[in-house]
């Protein structure tokens, strides 16, 4: 396959796109803004010592502990962002399966010689 | 060495791939070998010692984007089901990448449960590119790389004739 078609040219804009939006782009927005976590940082202390946890959104920090930091971008959103770039993968792989694949018919073979 | 020259386009530019031949085959198989017994291990540990998914469904995902979907699956035949899929799923992709079989199948698979484990255990705390997603990306990468026809029986059944007359069944295997 050395030509791409309108399919090809979706998943890899569109779900490549946001994969790179939401990890790497999203994720030094976070870190150059301050936010060395991605996720809702809280520490709880019981017997003079103190443990750090990770929450993913403000509502699952423990009530006895105390949030130290809040993400710039919500975790979950950056999730449903990666999500939906995995459906349209999920979607493109489907498509050559059931569609694409009744009519493909060219190889191109690359022959190499195995005597180094 | 020898080198396989590829031009091709990758959206719009067009690209020369020099690769040594001997050696991406090489490695795509001794990747999907690995990333299988990675998955292999997790199964055959579930089914050999126990292993029960509702206290995971039910409070692991509390937050996650797929709370929704795990908390409809933590009771009742849901996660009798869930139960079985998860340990006879792993150990049967893990053996398919093992010995190259059905390998983009297999693939498939371990892709979408590790897009389940990667969305639901959040491990974030340290950036969301974890283990987690490269086990997921891995699983794509050898599904592109079709990794089942160095020391694989996929080999084997690309040269039968039920698959030479359909197409089709190209993309199950590798």
């Amino acid at each position: 396959m050395t030509n791409i078609t309108t399919a090809d040219r979706i998943a890899m804009y569109i779900g490549g796109g946001l994969m790179v939006l939401a990890i790497p782009v999203m994720g030094l927005i976070n870190v150059l803004a301050g936010y060395e976590s991605p996720m809702y940082v809280y520490e709880t202390t019981q017997g003079g010592s103190t443990t750090t946890g990770y929450a993913i959104t403000q509502g699952t920090v423990p009530q006895a502990a105390e949030l130290i930091h809040s993400p710039l971008i919500a975790p979950n959103i950056r999730a449903y962002i990666i999500a939906l770039a995995l459906v349209i993968f999920g979607l493109y792989a489907a498509y050559r399966l059931f569609v694409h694949s009744a009519g493909e018919s060219e190889v191109s073979r690359v022959a190499t010689p195995t005597n180094d | 060495m020898s080198i396989a020259e590829i031009d091709t386009r990758a959206l719009n530019d067009r690209v020369t791939l020099d690769l040594s031949a001997p050696w991406v085959a090489y490695w795509f198989a001794l990747v999907r070998v690995l990333v299988g017994y990675w998955m292999l291990h997790a199964g055959l540990t579930k089914l050999l010692f126990g292993f029960s998914a509702q206290g995971y469904l039910e409070f692991a995902s509390q937050g996650a984007i797929t709370e929704p979907i795990m908390q409809a699956f933590s009771s009742g035949m849901l996660l009798t089901f869930t139960e079985y899929a998860v340990g006879w799923g792993e150990f049967l992709i893990g053996l398919g990448l093992i010995v190259g079989a059905l390998v983009r199948l297999a693939s498939f698979f371990g892709a979408f449960l590790m897009m389940f484990f990667y969305f639901t255990n959040h491990g974030w705390g340290h950036g969301m590119a974890n283990g987690e997603l490269w086990g997921l990306l891995m699983f794509f990468t050898i599904a592109l790389m079709g990794a089942g026809r160095l020391w694989g029986v996929d080999e084997y059944l690309e040269n039968t004739e039920f698959v030479k007359r359909n197409s089709w069944t190209r993309y199950l295997l590798g």
